[in-house]
């Protein structure tokens, strides 16, 4: 049966802080999902995994785990199973020792022991490495390991921290793969901690953007990036382009000049944004004059900085179509109407580190 | 989750021994060396049993003699310990059995060694034998006193011998922590072998040498039945006439035992607090 | 090397200078000093008795003390390490004559479990030392993983905390032993001559002139603590195959 996960009002400091690490947080993860919390380092995110573990006491609020609470709880009633950073698989164990460690915590005989482990080692592509020890293991096959120990419990949430940074680039992209058809395979309701947007964007069913002990915006990977809750978050997931300006029947009206404004938009003042590979370089019907500025190539795309009405734009252009562009040159660009945004405007304004795209 | 509470909880069996005994018992110690003792109506602390200590040339030739045992003691093990360490330091056949050989040398209680010591080293024993019937001596007595000398030779030889391996493997543990990349560096930074022991890989070992040799050091000064077994009539180990002070009939030798007792405490507490002090001049250790 | 003169000289009958090798090989030494007569063998288990006890009580109390100090940055720690390296290095005679006056007003002069309480003074802090290192290199979140995976507190310490600290335990109960067996000086004071444990025996027979029964009483006294040391190396090159890491680098909260 799966759950849902709900945190409510969920407030924590640690002794000696002088802020507080969680401040009247609020999440909800949908039975069967994986959510990603998404922060920079130092935001909390580990702690809030820690109060759902059971290994912390929150101040204030609640953990509620399908209709109970969690609070009181000891952390091996809680059938909330949290794998560490890093896979800390027991030395003197074998590795089929180390995965049926919770099923023996809880007496069951051996050999359904025996049996559910071999069914999981095989899961996870681990099989003919039982009688290994750790000390021999890859960091892929020591990750799996972890993820197999806390997998086989069958638990009602299944919690991740930061799963995948001590890998090498290369096994990242497979684990994410593995993590992903695990949890659909399962079932299980995922909670997956990470400070890397781009790890966030793989594997979420729905990523909660983390800032200041609170929850900025709780949303499906595509909508963080097409309609962000603040330029704190477009900017975390590579957002630029913020133009300061006026909301009033139905245009916008900013330094470029009006721009027509999303069905629905009210009015007032705000900030419009759109995202660099929104862009569109070369004539067309609402083509603006703008004069590049620069132009760098960056592998997968370039990135071209222009200049319209004295604003500066960003965009990122698939590298055939900006060939040749030079410095001082003037092209038209469009800023395609579906692709604009409006975003409240913040009272602090706030600035999320931005992992390198 | 744990509190403060908690930690003091822990701790709490563990003080109350240490602090508790130790502390107790050199609190008394102290009184009665003060010559405080509310039970049987002295309330008067004085230092008569200090003055009287402090001059009597016996004790003051005590701790001279002492101190020498201790100096040689301790200073012939740090270099003899460090040329090993550094022999040692690289792997070799039979390193491993020799580190194991090491090890199990350190069970050995020290008055067995000392007896074994005296049995070789005396004048009566075996390697005055050899003398004998290599013609190099006609008597016992012919034989330099190794034992029961006022140089106390055999004692010094005693600690070496037991000490000596202790501090090599302080040396090679911390060898081993340093690793050889320091010196690698310096070498292709132009230094010649001996600048890079010198220079670069000394300065880094010297904390844990003088820590060790400190604590030699304090040991050989307060040790009791080693210089007892081994050492001559006079003059005698600070710890031993403390001792036969303290078994005297006369019952006023007891403050001075005591006082004895307690400058033996602070002189051997100086030269640790000494060394300690040198450590973390030097800046302490490197990770 | 002096060790094994002392194993002839065990053997030895009436060897006098300036012989080489004793004239005639007797075992009258060994026989008397393992009779009952001499004492020898009670006080053998006698100093036994006493250096399990003060291993296993110095253990016992090492064990909390050394993860509080491994574990937690506390105000105040130095100095609750200064104090545990205290006994361990300064010289015994200062506490000794003091414990000896409060033993006495206790009762516990001449008694086998004043000794014992005597010895744990040297004999704490090495075990402590020991525990401490072995809990600092002790990741924390083993402990904090077992939970999540469902074990409860005991079993958290059965499965996890005690094997990876085992090896600690053994050497810390080692040396306690060790510095038990060989104490001299607390047993006399406090044993006040009724508790005659093996050095105090063995310095009645140095004194006595008769070398081969001393040596025999050496050998007797070495021999247990040869054994200890032997079994706790053994322990540890057999571990070494299968042990492993308890420490993890890089993982923070």
């Amino acid at each position: 049966m799966t759950m849902s996960l709900a945190l409510l009002d969920l407030s924590f400091s640690h002794p000696g802080a002088d802020k507080p690490t969680v401040a009247g947080l609020d999440l909800m993860v949908k039975p069967g999902t994986l959510t990603a919390l998404l922060g920079p380092s130092g935001s909390g995110k580990t702690t809030i995994l820690r109060l759902i573990a059971g290994l912390l006491a929150p101040d204030r609020g609640d953990i509620r785990l399908g209709n109970r609470s969690l609070l009181g709880l000891p952390p091996e009633r809680r059938n909330a199973v949290l794998v560490f950073q890093a896979p800390l698989l027991f030395p003197q164990m074998t590795v089929a020792q180390n995965v049926g460690f919770g099923l023996r915590m809880q007496g069951l005989p051996k050999p359904v022991i025996a049996a559910r482990t071999g069914a999981m080692l095989e899961r996870l592509h681990l099989t003919g490495l039982g009688n290994r020890t750790p000390e021999a293991l890859s960091g892929g096959q020591a990750q799996r390991v972890a993820l197999a120990r806390a997998l086989i419990l069958e638990p009602d949430l299944f919690m991740l921290d930061e799963p995948l940074s001590s890998l090498d680039p290369g096994l990242r992209e497979d684990m994410q793969a593995l993590i992903r058809e695990l949890q659909r395979d399962l079932g299980v309701t995922t909670l997956v901690v990470t400070h890397d947007q781009a790890e966030a964007v793989a594997l979420a069913d729905s990523i909660a953007v983390l800032h200041d002990g609170r929850i900025v915006q709780d949303a499906a990977p595509e909508t963080i990036f097409s309609r962000p809750a603040t330029a704190a978050v477009a900017r975390f997931f590579g957002g630029e382009n913020f133009l300061p300006g006026h909301a009033r029947d139905g245009l916008f009206h900013c330094e470029i000049g009006p721009l027509p404004l999303p069905l629905g938009a009210g009015d007032g003042p705000g900030t419009l944004t759109v995202r660099p590979e929104a862009l569109v370089l070369g004539p067309g019907a609402e083509a603006r004059e703008a004069q590049v500025v620069a132009n760098r190539f960056l592998g997968l795309h370039c990135r071209v900085e222009l200049v319209v009405a004295g604003c500066r734009l960003v965009a990122l252009v698939a590298p055939d179509l900006a060939r040749g562009l030079v410095e001082g040159q003037k092209i038209g660009v469009t800023l395609p109407r579906q692709a604009l945004w409006v975003l409240p405007t913040d009272p602090a304004p706030q600035t999320l580190h931005r992992t390198v795209p | 989750m744990t509190g403060g509470w908690r930690i003091f909880g822990m701790l709490a069996p563990l003080l109350l021994v240490l602090a508790g005994l130790f502390g107790l018992g050199l609190g008394l110690t102290l009184m009665r060396s003060l010559r405080y003792l509310p039970a049987i109506g002295l309330t008067e602390p004085d230092l008569a049993a200090y003055r009287a200590v402090l001059t009597a040339p016996r004790f003051l030739a005590s701790v001279v003699w002492s101190l020498w045992i201790a100096g040689a003691s301790s200073g012939i093990s740090a270099l003899l310990s460090l040329g090993t360490a550094l022999l040692l330091r690289h792997g070799f056949a039979g390193r491993g059995l020799l580190l194991a050989l090491i090890e199990l040398g350190l069970a050995v209680p020290h008055v067995v060694g000392a007896l074994g010591i005296l049995y070789l080293f005396s004048q009566s024993g075996s390697f005055a034998r050899l003398a004998f019937g290599a013609g190099l001596i006609d008597q016992p007595a012919a034989f330099p006193a190794l034992t029961h000398d006022p140089y106390a030779i055999g004692i010094i030889l005693l600690y070496v011998w037991k000490e000596m391996p202790f501090m090599t493997l302080v040396l090679l543990a911390r060898l081993k922590r340093i690793g050889p990349g320091h010196e690698a560096v310096a070498r292709s930074l132009g230094a010649t072998p001996w600048q890079a022991f010198a220079q670069v890989l000394l300065p880094m070992l010297l904390p844990s040498l003088l820590v060790a040799t400190a604590l030699v050091f304090a040991f050989a000064f307060g040790a009791y039945e080693v210089p007892l077994l081994l050492g001559p009539h006079a003059p005698e180990a600070v710890s031993v006439v403390a001792w036969k002070h303290h078994t005297d009939v006369d019952l006023s030798a007891r403050p001075e035992a005591m006082a004895m007792a307690v400058l033996v405490f602070v002189i051997a507490g100086a030269v640790l607090a000494l060394g300690a002090r040198l450590v973390w001049r030097l800046g302490g250790f490197s990770r | 090397m002096p060790l094994l003169i002392l194993g002839i000289w065990s053997v030895a009958h009436g060897w006098r200078f300036p012989a080489l090798v004793p004239g005639e090989v007797s075992f009258a030494a060994w026989s008397y000093v393992l009779s009952s007569a001499s004492g020898v063998g009670a006080s053998l288990g006698l100093t036994l008795s006493i250096a399990v006890a003060t291993a296993v009580i110095a253990t016992v109390i090492s064990y909390p003390a050394g993860r509080a100090l491994g574990r937690h940055r506390f105000p105040g720690r130095f100095a609750v390490l200064v104090l545990v390296l205290a006994p361990a290095v300064l010289p015994a005679l200062a506490v000794a004559l003091g414990l000896q006056g409060l033993f006495l007003r206790l009762g516990l002069t001449g008694t086998v479990s004043g000794v014992v309480l005597a010895h744990l003074i040297p004999a704490l802090p090495y075990p402590t030392l020991v525990m401490t290192a072995a809990f600092a290199a002790f990741e924390p979140e083993f402990e904090h993983q077992a939970r999540s995976l469902g074990a409860r507190p005991l079993q958290v310490l059965a499965h996890v905390t005690l094997p990876a600290v085992a090896p600690a335990l053994r050497v810390g109960a080692a040396l306690a032993f060790l510095v038990s067996w060989s104490q001299y000086l607390l047993t006399l004071g406090i044993g006040a001559g009724k508790v005659q444990t093996l050095p105090l025996v063995l310095f009645t027979f140095a004194t006595s002139g008769r070398n081969d029964l001393t040596g025999a009483v050496s050998l007797v006294h070495l021999l247990p603590a040869l054994l200890v040391v032997g079994f706790t190396l053994a322990l540890r090159m057999f571990h070494r195959v299968g042990g492993g890491r308890w420490s993890v680098p890089g993982v923070g909260g």
